[in-house]
């Protein structure tokens, strides 16, 4: 119950303990299944860090990260769960890229606004209906969120292989945007691109929101306490929803950077796993806005770790992600463990 | 307020701990040239110098005939040069990540040529090729003219297409068992794409209509390539229309209309590879690529250095990689012998060359 | 007369408050009697059973059953040992049939795997039908009463081969006819041999029920006798002892304008024979205290809900300053002034993780932003060094609040509410667990606040408290209002005992056939002015 200096100590030791556990299983892992495992050690350790290309792709691939981390940590801090990452950020990335394909290429800046304002608004109201069945029938938010983005998945497949589905290229696709809305990369030959360091922005300033404002003092304590928020006359229902808004206006923001940023067209599926990582994301930053950050590159770094494996030694891509996996089900059971736990005590 | 004060120390420290790390790439990457070819196969007929192959499969080998005859291919011309070695990687099913993982086998720099089969890839390497401007791609079943780059080879579908088509239409105007009244056929497709829309749609109806110019077509979006259920709805509800014979090109989810057909009595045309055995009695006409000759060919030019890059070629049945397959016991079970000859006649006239059915801009 | 248990110098000291709630007790019960544990809140009965199940342990002190000593590490060594105890609050699984619950912990199994249902329904079966209990084992919890959810708890010790069972404040939520049934289940059991204990504060019932009788009062055993022995009143003056005495200044005269009033509330809950709160009526006026007391379980908690805005009422109006204020969200209610100080000051009166600072501005953080909704970070620290000298509370404004004493938690709520006193304050138990130095310091800013005017509510347990502070008494018992009387010297601790205990009644309805007839009789105030 006493929360002391010593108590970072022990988080910060368990963190450290669950990542060298983490990796140990992966070596083994390599060691049992490649028959070069030295070289593939070597190219998923130091892979993604020894050329510029991998570097820059490693931040690129975190910026998403970042963004659905940012709107776990939000949900999380009012006590929110939500589970539908996934869905909202497909969705996000679909609505940006419906608003900007039939907009006039000239103009970009104001195109590209209203084009990411479309993607936040769509997350929002899909994340927020869950926070509102929650306050209007008390359904589980955990539940419905997910629900619906399931759905969502399918609806929004349909929009990219029907109505929006280029047929002049052979790739489940929408049509490119134009390339004046394409995000202007920074260090070429990679992806990363100049949105990473309005990301960034946008992580102090919810860090700041969260913290320094009245509208976060309300949601966390919220999070911390419904009881004692109601108790003390806060409106408990407004922050189930709020919350859940903000939530869902990350992941589509995340969607529509994917977007503009690497893609440049909608995939199919191009969401994937970009919400559930953001969980692992938010759980190992302890929901902090601005541990977010350090840790969304973590975890694009073992996919970037992964993938240079994949590419230079004589793993399968199979073989790949069930390491990686096993690292990241290792790393969110220790987060999980912790947010439970706080989870009971604030209850 | 104090832990977060924690935790921003703790962002920091992780900052620092990665740093060394980062600095030690920085390092490395400037030892390394930008451009990361190094050695360059322009040199003709020089054997003696290593010669590097990744070939690339879109998606997953396993399951996929045409992307086993690829690795197959490029093996045994791989096998033929003590000097030659190749890795295959594969790309997973999220088409967004192709161009990224493409370009991180591109920028290694260590593949003097990279080869691929699938209608996409021209369009996905695009960019990248701008990147790294002495990377080479092959790419079979696809089609690009004019990148010096890249040297293509497509088959000729609207061929295949019509000679199925053309069994298909013998079929919806006889009283076989499963056939009906109705003059209609269908496709069930994964999605659309060129060559799809260009090629095998329209010479499937084309060879259709060569039969009976009434003939219809009822033309089926499954939207992915795995979901046998939805194609098997799509079936049920072409067969309830009144469709007899159903072409399928979806790959994973075929089986679903397999099922719907074997059910109700009516008849499949399958596309690219002999797959008689995989639904006996239901697929009725089946044709066939053959990529591992193509492939282990062109991999030898490479080799070589004979490949023109910059050039996309066009493959006729009569070139010998394009074949309708008409002699497999399933096919002479199911089909008559009058219609197997009347088939064969139209079969024989493209192979040899008297009927000409041109590949349509792409 | 042999003894079946004793329990001998059981000490047990809360470290978390330093309470020391059981002081060298000895428990004496004697094989097949019905053996009653009474008490007021807070005397160390339930501490006393916890530490029997094997919930708590002991400082010091030995526990022997017939005659060898035992060692009760938890309730599972407790069941093994033959104890059972029936928990005030039901743990029972809603979705779970009786046969399901009742076996939950020893399932019979079908092969290493399996539940076998059908041994479990047949078990059980055959325990309700040796001890004559009215419930089928197939019904879910969800679809039987309270009364007989009380059953299953019983009917689940049983079949764990309890021989003593233990029963804390059994009666509490049942109606007359379903205490009637259990007494009779009770009858019952002792004829098979079992052993009861029961605590309870319901001085009726002990007579009613029980042989011989421990009375304990702030942690020690005060007397032990044989029922038949003594009458409720003597039990009654045992239990509640000689008073402290607080002198404090009563209300002044004259300026008694009603500023909350409760007109007739009543909260009926599903599945609950008879209503949590019954036709409450009475008004809170400025410059006075009104005074809420009864024993835990008989509508205290809920009343302090109601007035909070944190449950809503099945019937009966609220009124602030003549405005109907039925129902209304706890925002509304805080944003018409309402300061509060709850009874649990852990969960729902701060919020532990978060600093001292933050909990000091729940309810006032709207006055700290600035235009943009930020908050004004100086204004804040400023705000939090003023109450902390002000409130002498011994603790940095930083720390999480979780890590202060219990006295240094109350006096920051207290600074909270108090700073935002504008016509109207509720204080809940708000001495409960405190030192004398402590209380001193909240019952001074309890009359600080009656001389500004403000109408104080205060709801307490603690009878002392409420003679010394209160200038109108409410005393509850079963839910409903028993008396109102103003202060005065014939108003004693051993009169408001009675009241408390259900012995006295000014608004009986016993004659009447209509509980709700009442209202009329109830709607009075100061009538011994």
């Amino acid at each position: 119950m006493k929360v002391n200096r010593s108590d970072w100590f022990v988080t910060a030791s368990a963190l450290l303990i669950t990542l060298g556990a983490a990796f140990a299983v992966m070596l083994v892992m390599i060691f049992i299944m490649s028959e070069t495992p030295g070289e593939t050690i070597y190219y998923f350790f130091a892979g993604p860090l020894t050329n510029k290309y991998y570097l820059g792709n490693m931040f690129n691939s975190a910026i998403p990260l970042i963004l659905t981390g940012l709107g776990i940590a939000f949900a999380f801090r009012s006590s929110m769960f939500n589970l539908g990452g996934e869905g909202q950020v497909y969705a996000g990335g679909l609505a940006a890229t419906a608003v900007a394909l039939p907009l006039p290429a000239a103009g970009a800046f104001f195109g590209i606004t209203i084009s990411l304002l479309a993607a936040v608004v769509t997350g929002a109201v899909i994340a927020g209906l869950s926070g509102f069945f929650k306050m209007k029938w008390r359904t589980d938010e955990l539940i419905s969120s997910f629900l619906i983005s399931n759905a969502l998945i399918y609806i929004v497949d349909n929009f990219i292989t029907g109505p929006l589905d280029d047929p002049e290229n052979n790739l489940l696709v929408t049509s490119k945007i134009a390339e004046q809305y394409w995000f202007k990369k920074i260090f070429l030959p990679s992806n990363l691109d100049i949105s990473i360091f309005f990301i960034a922005i946008i992580a102090v300033l919810a860090f700041y929101y969260l913290f320094k404002t009245h509208q976060g003092y309300e949601m966390r304590m919220c999070g911390l306490n419904p009881e004692f928020a109601r108790y003390g006359g806060i409106n408990v229902g407004k922050y189930m929803i709020l919350p859940m808004l903000w939530s869902g206006a990350f992941h589509g923001l995340a969607g529509a950077v994917a977007v503009f940023g690497t893609s440049h067209a909608c995939y199919k599926g191009f969401s994937g796993g970009m919400g559930w990582n953001g969980i692992a994301v938010a759980l190992i930053a302890r929901n902090n806005p601005i541990a977010v950050i350090p840790a969304a590159l973590f975890f694009a770094y073992l996919e970037a770790g992964a993938k240079s494996a994949m590419i230079n030694a004589d793993v399968t891509i199979e073989i790949a992600s069930i390491v990686q996996s096993v690292v990241f089900f290792l790393i969110t059971a220790q987060a999980i463990y912790n947010f439970v736990k706080f989870r009971r005590k604030a209850v | 307020m104090k832990s977060n004060k924690k935790l921003l120390a703790a962002a920091v420290i992780f900052l620092l701990l990665i740093t060394p790390v980062l600095v030690f790439a920085g390092g490395q990457q400037e030892a390394e040239p930008e451009a990361p070819m190094v050695e360059k196969e322009e040199a003709p007929e020089k054997k003696a110098e290593p010669f590097a192959l990744a070939v690339v499969v879109p998606g997953v080998t396993a399951g996929s005939p045409l992307y086993e005859q690829l690795v197959e291919g490029a093996q045994q011309a791989v096998d033929k040069y003590p000097n030659a070695s190749m890795k295959v990687v594969e790309l997973g099913f999220n088409q967004a990540e192709w161009a990224e993982k493409m370009t991180s086998i591109v920028a290694t720099g260590k593949y003097d040529v990279v080869i691929s089969s699938n209608p996409s890839m021209p369009f996905v390497c695009m960019e990248l090729a701008g990147q790294f401007p002495d990377q080479k791609f092959i790419f079979v079943d696809a089609f690009i003219e004019g990148h010096p780059q890249m040297a293509s080879f497509l088959y000729n579908q609207v061929e295949q297409s019509y000679m199925l088509g053309y069994l298909a239409g013998l079929i919806t105007t006889s009283d076989m068992t499963g056939a009906n009244a109705d003059l209609k056929i269908g496709i069930v497709v994964a999605q659309e794409y060129p060559a799809l829309n260009k090629m095998m749609v329209p010479g499937f109806l084309q060879g259709a209509q060569a039969v009976n110019a009434d003939i219809t077509l009822d033309y089926r979006v499954v939207g992915n390539w795995y979901d046998a259920n939805k194609a098997g709805e799509l079936a049920k509800s072409m067969v309830d229309a009144g469709v007899d014979v159903i072409g399928v090109i979806c790959g994973g989810a075929a089986p679903g209309v397999f099922e719907v057909a074997k059910e109700r009595n009516k008849y499949v045309m399958y596309w690219d590879d002999n797959s008689y055995a995989k639904a006996p009695g239901v697929i009725a006409g089946c044709g066939a690529l053959h990529q591992t000759k193509l492939v282990s060919e062109v991999v030898e030019d490479a080799i070589n250095g004979k490949v023109k890059f910059g050039t996309g070629v066009k493959l006729n049945s009569r070139d010998g990689y394009i074949e309708f397959i008409g002699d497999d016991p399933n096919y002479l079970d199911i089909i008559p012998a009058a219609m197997q000859a009347e088939h064969k006649k139209v079969v024989d006239s493209i192979m040899s060359g008297s009927l000409v059915l041109e590949v349509p801009e792409l | 007369m042999e003894s079946y248990l004793s329990m001998r110098n059981i000490s047990k000291t809360f470290s978390s408050t330093g309470l020391k709630a059981n002081d060298n007790v000895n428990l004496e019960v004697r094989k097949g009697e019905i053996h009653a544990l009474v008490g007021e809140n807070g005397a160390g009965k339930t501490t006393l059973m916890n530490i029997l199940y094997g919930i708590e342990q002991p400082d010091t002190g030995t526990i022997m059953l017939s005659g060898k000593e035992i060692m009760i590490t938890n309730p599972l060594a407790a069941n093994k040992a033959g104890i059972g105890m029936v928990h005030q609050h039901f743990k029972l699984v809603n979705e779970f049939t009786v046969a399901q619950n009742v076996v939950l912990g020893t399932e019979p199994m079908k092969g290493a795997f399996f539940f076998d249902n059908r041994k479990a329904e047949a078990d059980v079966a055959a325990v309700i039908e040796k001890n004559r209990f009215h419930i089928s084992p197939e019904m879910k919890i969800s679809e039987i009463s309270v009364g007989q959810m009380q059953q299953v708890e019983i009917i689940k010790m049983l079949y764990r081969k309890a021989e003593l069972l233990i029963l804390d404040e059994p009666t509490s939520v049942l109606t007359e006819q379903e205490i009637q049934r259990l007494f009779k289940t009770l009858r019952e059991l002792i004829k098979q041999g079992k052993t009861i204990i029961i605590i309870t504060h319901k001085l009726a019932e002990v007579k009613d029920i029980s042989d011989r009788i421990t009375v304990m009062r702030k942690g020690r055993v005060i007397s032990v006798k044989d029922t038949a022995d003594v009458d409720e009143s003597e039990i009654s003056r045992m239990m509640v002892g000689k008073s402290v005495v607080f002198d404090f200044d009563k209300g002044v005269d004259g300026c008694r304008d009603a500023v909350m009033s409760l007109e007739n509330v009543t909260i009926k809950k599903k599945r609950q024979g008879r209503p949590i709160l019954d036709g409450i009526s009475f008004e809170a006026s400025t410059c006075e205290i009104i005074g809420i007391t009864g024993v835990a379980g008989n509508g205290l908690t809920e009343l302090e809900d109601v007035i909070a805005g944190l449950e809503r009422i099945s019937s009966g109006r609220v009124y602030h300053n003549d405005q109907d204020i039925t129902n209304i969200t706890p925002k509304a209610l805080r944003d018409r002034g309402l300061a509060y100080v709850p009874t649990d000051r852990l969960k729902r009166g701060s919020s532990l993780e978060t600093s001292v600072k933050e909990n000091l501005i729940l309810t006032t953080h709207h006055d700290f932003m600035n235009s943009g909704g930020v908050f004004d970070e100086v204004k804040i620290n400023e705000h939090s060094k003023r109450l902390i000298s002000e409130y002498l509370i011994d603790g940095h404004a930083d720390v999480p609040i979780g890590t202060l004493s219990g006295g240094n938690i109350q006096k920051v709520i207290l600074a909270r509410e108090l700073e935002m006193v504008k016509d109207f304050v509720l204080f809940s138990e708000p001495t409960w667990g405190l030192d004398i130095a402590s209380s001193e310091f909240i019952y001074e800013k309890m009359l600080e606040m009656r001389a500004r005017g403000v109408a104080v509510i205060l709801i307490s347990s603690n009878i002392d408290e409420i003679l010394a502070l209160a200038d109108t008494v409410i005393v509850m018992y079963r839910g409903r209002i028993v008396a109102k009387k103003a202060s005065g010297p014939e108003l004693t601790r051993e009169v408001i005992g009675e009241y408390m205990l259900g012995l006295k009644d000014d608004y009986s309805t016993d004659d009447d056939c209509s509980s709700d007839n009442d209202h009329s009789k109830n709607d009075f105030k100061g009538e011994d002015n």
